[in-house]
């Protein structure tokens, strides 16, 4: 573990204990009014600590001017977002189409949970097609 | 991507956190670069190259084929 030696340092730590600390507050939360029967409580804890943590993620990039993620996190982030969408891709195309001949054979009927993956995921590829569209008129 | 980034580094005493700090990257980029782990755009090559006062040719040269 390496301990952060400048101000900067310390501060982008700071700020990551306070974001990610928020979160994990919040959803801790939520999960533990949930199993006690204090789903209420549970809620407004999270709804707390989903606020507090954006709110402190919003100020420490736009305001405190703090590096927290770089152009190596956007990359990251936009390799788990290509792998994620190729993996629904993928596996919607191997799966659905052969549920909708089985259904039209009378041997498959769809279910509640997975009509709902379906328009999820159909719902998906429409918007990511809308805003590649926009991406690639604006490129 | 090669480069010599640890050894211009070291030779100006810095930290891999003082290097981040003053090109505005995280220290944990600093490091995949230095492991050649990432290969950074063309704008963070620029600013590296601007702090050690050098081409990116110095610093940075492709992976022989």
């Amino acid at each position: 573990m390496n301990w952060p030696q400048t101000e900067a340092g310390l501060r982008r730590r700071r700020w990551r204990i306070a974001i990610y600390g928020s979160f994990a507050v919040g959803v801790v939360g939520l999960l533990v009014g949930v199993n006690v029967g204090l789903d209420l409580a549970g809620a407004l804890l999270y709804l707390g600590g989903v606020a507090v943590g954006s709110a402190c993620c919003l100020y420490a990039c736009y305001w405190d001017d703090l590096t927290l993620s770089d152009e190596r996190f956007a990359a990251i982030e936009r390799r788990a977002s290509h792998y994620t969408v190729s993996l629904i891709a993928y596996v919607g195309l191997a799966i659905f189409p052969l549920l909708f001949v089985l259904e039209a054979a009378g041997e498959f009927t769809f279910g509640p949970a997975l009509e709902a993956a379906l328009y999820a995921a159909s719902a998906l590829f429409v918007l990511w097609s809308v805003v590649y569209v926009v991406l690639r008129i604006r490129a | 991507m090669n480069n010599d980034l640890r050894e211009r580094r070291e030779a100006e005493g810095l930290s891999q956190e003082e290097l981040a700090v003053a090109v505005d990257v995280t220290r944990q980029t600093i490091n995949a670069i230095e492991r050649e782990r990432y290969d950074p755009s063309l704008e963070l090559a620029f600013e590296l190259a601007d702090h050690f006062e050098c081409s990116i040719e110095d610093i940075f040269e492709p992976d022989a084929a």
